[in-house]
């Protein structure tokens, strides 16, 4: 997955990671956290919002910062650095609000091509987890990187 | 006095990154204490089948 990504910085245990996205917004920090939710197969947690000047953070706020595909490409590449460490493992991720999982439904859609060279995903929607189409809406994501 | 260090990370990820230990770590942050619980909930409620596994 050859995108362009913003550059971010990660904990020494390679579980935390920062970067900022710059747009006509401003300058907004992003913080993704992995962490480890089951064990039987071994399941990460993928969690990442906005992290506000009083160290708040949130996933609900609309940055509008027009780099949408660079945040989720950065996103993605933090998962590579997560699984040089940790393996490949399953990664779980959803939104906020089913509106927010929508986003990220179509991110990845849109980068589908690039995505699934690297990686597996898939979705739960009626009652099951299926592998990842472009036109589905789910309520969460499995990832795997191959 | 913090330090920063780059780390070639090897495998399937790219180019360089910066590991340092002035980035706070978030194990204990709210906001992703309860992702993480909703996501154990989830994936109690809903758990991954056996042929996924087995892929």
């Amino acid at each position: 997955m050859h995108l362009d990504r913003y550059n971010y910085i990660a904990t020494n245990d390679f579980q935390d990671y920062e970067f900022y996205s710059d747009g006509p917004k401003g300058r907004i920090k992003k913080v993704i956290r992995y962490k480890k939710v089951a064990d039987d197969p071994i399941t990460y947690n993928l969690a990442f919002g906005d992290e506000n000047d009083m160290g708040m953070i949130s996933d609900t706020v609309k940055s509008n910062n027009q780099d949408r595909e660079l945040v989720l490409t950065t996103v993605a590449n933090t998962l590579h650095t997560f699984c040089d460490h940790y393996g490949n493992h399953f990664v779980y991720a959803e939104g906020s609000t089913p509106e927010r999982t929508r986003l990220y439904q179509m991110g990845i859609a849109r980068l589908w091509n690039e995505i699934r060279m690297d990686f597996d995903i898939w979705g739960y929607h009626d009652g099951g987890w299926h592998y990842f189409e472009t036109n589905v809406n789910y309520e969460a994501f499995l990832v795997k990187r191959k | 006095m913090s330090t920063v260090k780059k780390a070639a990370i090897k495998g399937k990820g790219y180019s360089e990154i910066i590991v340092s230990d002035q980035v706070r770590s978030y194990a204990n942050e709210p906001f992703f204490v309860e992702k993480e619980e909703k996501a154990k909930e989830f994936l109690r409620q809903h758990p991954i089948p056996a042929h996924l596994i087995k892929k």
